[in-house]
């Protein structure tokens, strides 16, 4: 594998606030390529707004976003004043970035090929040719080729989120970010989600989810972050974050995920 | 009693007045589309000025007659000036009309689009312009088909008000025969099955082409 000289993300200081309510308090936070980091914490903790942070879909106002080294979403212009940056070059330093939301977002007017192959044709110049080949590659590597000609309502919710994320595969992204990918799922689809998670994961995509799937977290992930009120409160290895948590906020968390999965068997 | 033989006698101008109105409605339709779209991106826009603009534009023609708005069309022109012939002028004052109806309607059918869909085409590195061409306007136009075609339906009705400034439409033929020959009934009853006639192909052609876009 090619070298790498920078952080796949790097997360500096990172604040962000919605009028008075401060979400962000300062995320300090370095990943490696090829690291599979897990974010949990409860809800408004901040964890999904910070991944949305990663790739400029929420403007941060604090701190910095480095992908690749590069300062995301803001620049210097001729005065040397600090601003937003234009959207497209927003989107050109984003472009090995991307990401898998929880309500999937598939074009519903488009069949399940023509997803993929949307962005390949559209952005990344390909030919029809070369955009099916692609598009049927990725779609074979998470299941989902013998439904190319569906559309994403006649899908079920697992079968979506598998095309979102091959279609994201098309790209051939060096980052990917998951935002609470099997959220909206019925139980019994979360797996066949995660199954496709795991291999990109064992074929060294560098992935930051955000996830409620504690057992997942523990088996796939390298480096496990916990998000209480804005900021890192644990961070670490799973299996010493999962048995043995410091702060009272993550033994609280992890508890009351453990009764709520204890009462089954 | 009644006497449709006398219709018949006039067949051809009443046939040429339903295609007076015919292609005046729809090319109105079709300028008010354009415009339409343009008021209501006006409309969704973030600039103030611009969106207060549309906005009043909007207000203004949804809250005054048709029948006013023709007049002022067609009077004022030539009092700065202008001078168009009465198409024209009918032309012109329906466009502006039906396109404050449709960028209503084309607005709710850009608000109902999930904000998640723009983002992953943004994330996707798609510009503005292929998000909007894309992704938006085919979910748009056919979402909105039903009531694109009510406001089709709706201006061929409402067309029968260029009669007033002496546009040679279906409902002026009907008029002008109706008291010449004194058989108001026969040639009223005639135009109202052609406009019903006009009205229902425009509604026919509508559900056709859903029922080709609606394939899942």
């Amino acid at each position: 594998m090619k070298k790498r000289s920078h952080k796949a993300i790097k997360l500096v200081d990172l604040k962000k606030h919605y009028g008075d309510n401060q979400v962000l308090k300062g995320i300090n936070l370095d990943i490696n390529y090829g690291e599979v980091v897990c974010i949990i914490g409860g809800s408004g903790s901040g964890k999904s707004t910070m991944l949305r942070c990663m790739n400029f879909l929420e403007k941060y106002d604090g701190g910095e976003v480095q992908i690749d080294g590069k300062l995301i979403g803001y620049g210097s212009d001729a005065q040397g004043n600090f601003q937003l940056a234009p959207s497209q070059i927003v989107q050109k330093d984003l472009s090995e970035v991307c990401m898998v939301f929880q309500q999937f977002n598939l074009w519903p007017h488009m069949s399940v090929l023509e997803n993929v192959m949307s962005p390949l044709i559209l952005v990344h110049k390909f030919s029809k040719k070369e955009a099916k080949e692609r598009a049927l590659k990725v779609l074979n590597k998470v299941d989902m080729a013998h439904k190319i000609d569906a559309y994403p309502g006649q899908l079920s919710g697992g079968q979506q989120q598998r095309v979102a994320i091959a279609r994201s595969l098309g790209t051939e992204p060096k980052i990917m970010l998951f935002d609470e990918p099997t959220s909206a799922l019925d139980p019994e689809l979360v797996g066949e989600v995660l199954k496709v998670m795991k291999s990109l994961a064992q074929d060294g995509m560098t992935m930051v989810i955000v996830t409620h799937e504690m057992g997942f977290a523990a088996q796939v992930s390298d480096k496990v972050i916990f998000l209480a009120k804005g900021l890192i409160e644990e961070q670490g290895d799973p299996k010493i974050l999962f048995t043995q948590p410091k702060s009272d906020n993550l033994k609280a968390f992890l508890s009351t995920w453990t009764e709520r999965n204890s009462g089954i068997v | 009693m009644f006497d449709f033989s006398v219709v018949l006698k006039y067949s051809d101008s009443l046939l040429n007045g339903l295609w007076t109105t015919a292609w005046i409605s729809i090319l109105s339709i079709l300028i008010g589309f354009v415009l339409g779209i343009i008021l209501c991106l006006g409309r969704l826009s973030s600039h103030t000025f611009i969106q207060y603009f549309c906005r009043t534009y909007i207000s203004a023609i949804r809250g005054a007659p048709l029948l006013v708005q023709l007049a002022i069309i067609f009077y004022f022109l030539p009092y700065w000036g202008i001078n168009i012939p009465p198409i024209a002028a009918a032309i012109i004052a329906l466009s502006m009309n039906t396109a404050a109806f449709q960028a209503e309607i084309l607005r709710d059918g850009f608000q109902v689009i999930p904000l998640g869909q723009k983002e992953a085409a943004w994330n996707y590195g798609y510009s503005s312009w292929q998000s909007f061409r894309y992704i938006e306007l085919p979910q748009v136009l056919r979402n909105t088909l039903p009531s694109l075609t009510n406001e089709t339906i709706d201006i061929i009705k409402n067309s029968a008000l260029i009669s007033t400034i002496a546009v040679t439409d279906l409902m002026r033929i009907t008029q002008t025969y109706s008291s010449t020959t004194y058989r108001p009934i026969e040639f009223f009853v005639t135009a109202g099955v052609l406009y019903l006639l006009l009205t229902s192909c425009i509604s026919l052609l509508g559900r056709y082409i859903e029922s080709r876009l609606t394939t899942h």
